[in-house]
């Protein structure tokens, strides 16, 4: 009798340290095989850092595209507008950028590094508006070439705030 | 006999400077936390391009494992055109390569040797490879830079960035920095970033980013996997990725910055409690050798008058 109770003492011990061994040291967000690993970071804040996701779609000047896993590697860049990150459970974020560069590496590996970001819910349309119009009044008072170009680069993008805030 | 006043006013005066350099490492302990948190959102820009250099093998060696194994090998990812040259050929092509140094200082000084070194190594690598006048420029970032190395490069001086270290280093910052290298008038072919790498509070590490033009870019070994670019926009992804570099560079090394001042004022503070301890001894001892004295003159000429 006291026997079998140690025999089954022991089993279970025995079976205990196999389920600890079986756990085997894993980061949730660590990508696997078919994931791809997102960095997106901006100046003022880091959104994503390695995380696994399931899908990126970036305004780039050569047209806007969607990166999945094993996407071929590639450089783009950005140009104004939102970038919208499908999670691995499905929930989509919203993230408005102003400028900065997308990396695909052949080890399936995103980086996107944009000079200004913000989720899309933190846009003042109101603001935008305001913005948008003395970036026109600038455009249109500017005297050389130089702040002619600067102040295209600021109506672009408060054009595209005001639309992603419409949106 | 020490003087009585002498003494005091000595003092006095390494009072006040323990007080100064007791706030100052209060000021830098406050900018110091900011800056390591800004550091945290900064890290991926230096990530980014580096990860880029080792996918299209343009610089050797992995990127995630030298930052687990911390400084040691940092210095693995050297970028290809810069090892050591072994042909004939390769000498030559080095020679001919347009070389870019960027030292990563700020305006201010009382923080150890965070400028010095970084002066230091680069005054180490323009004496080793033929200093050029012409094919090796020098940007100097910050005043600290700039005075340390000018009188030993004045030829190579290319340009030089002030106003750096007063406020926190924002994106914009790296950007008018990188303007102005377009601006400036000179190709580069790679180029190298010079900075302290912030470790820990107290341990900053000297590394070096490199960076490249876009002929290289275009030549790097694997390039051919990436999809085909078109030359403007790949311009533009260089100009932004040295953007995100100096940014990155800028960053980490104001952290260090900070910490370093943080560590040498606590220094000085410790070092100027001791000198206060030892002057109290001296000046109480003096006081009280002056009372005796007075005493002794006293007693004795009343001693005397009897």
């Amino acid at each position: 009798m006291e026997d079998r109770e140690i025999m089954a003492l022991a089993f279970r011990g025995v079976l205990r340290s196999a389920a600890r061994r079986l756990q085997v040291r894993s980061y949730a967000d660590a990508p696997r095989g078919d994931e791809m690993a997102l960095t997106f970071a901006a100046g003022n804040k880091v959104y994503y850092d390695k995380q696994a996701v399931k899908q990126v779609d970036v305004p780039s000047f050569s047209g806007s595209f969607g990166i999945l896993p094993k996407h071929v590697p590639t450089l783009a860049v950005l140009r104004p507008g939102v970038v919208t990150v499908t999670e691995n459970d499905g929930a989509q974020k919203k993230i408005f950028v102003s400028s900065g560069t997308v990396t695909v590496n052949d080890d399936s590996s995103v980086q996107v590094l944009a000079e200004e970001a913000h989720p899309l819910e933190n846009l003042d349309r109101g603001a935008a508006q305001e913005a948008l119009s003395r970036a026109q009044s600038e455009l249109n008072s500017a005297g050389n070439e130089k702040a002619k170009a600067e102040a295209a680069i600021a109506v672009e993008v408060a054009e595209e705030i005001v639309k992603a805030a419409t949106a | 006999m020490v003087q009585l006043k002498q003494v005091s006013i000595r003092l006095k005066s390494i009072k006040n400077i323990q007080k100064i350099t007791k706030t100052m490492k209060m000021v830098s302990a406050s900018k110091f936390t900011r800056a390591e948190r800004e550091l945290e959102a900064a890290r991926p820009f230096g990530y980014g391009p580096r990860k880029f250099y080792e996918s299209s093998q343009l610089v050797k060696g992995k990127v995630d494992e030298s930052k687990k194994e911390g400084g040691k090998a940092e210095k693995a990812p050297e970028p290809a055109a810069a090892a050591p040259p072994t042909t004939p050929e390769d000498k030559e092509a080095n020679k001919n390569l347009r070389k870019l140094y960027i030292a990563m200082t700020s305006d201010r000084g009382l923080c150890g040797g965070v400028h010095s070194g970084v002066a230091r190594r680069i005054r180490r690598e323009l004496k080793d490879i033929v200093t050029e006048p012409k094919t090796n420029k020098l940007v100097c970032v910050g005043d600290k830079a700039r005075s340390m190395l000018r009188r030993t490069f004045p030829l190579n001086m290319l340009l030089s960035v002030k106003d750096v270290g007063r406020i926190s280093p924002q994106f914009s910052d790296a950007g008018g920095m990188a303007a102005a290298l377009a601006d400036a008038g000179y190709t580069f072919d790679i180029g190298e970033v010079y900075y302290n790498k912030f470790v820990s509070a107290v341990k900053y590490e000297l590394s070096v980013i490199p960076f490249f033009n876009m002929a290289k870019i275009e030549a790097a070994p694997n390039i051919s996997a990436f999809d085909d670019l078109d030359s403007d926009q790949l311009e533009c992804y260089v100009e932004f990725t040295l953007t995100a570099i100096l940014y990155y560079a800028l960053k980490e090394g104001a952290a260090s910055e900070q910490s370093a001042r943080m560590a040498a004022m606590d220094n000085a503070t410790k070092n100027a409690g001791e000198m206060i301890r030892k002057l109290t001894l001296l000046f109480n001892r003096t006081r009280q050798a002056v009372i005796t004295r007075e005493l002794i003159e006293i007693i004795s000429g009343a001693a005397a008058l009897k």
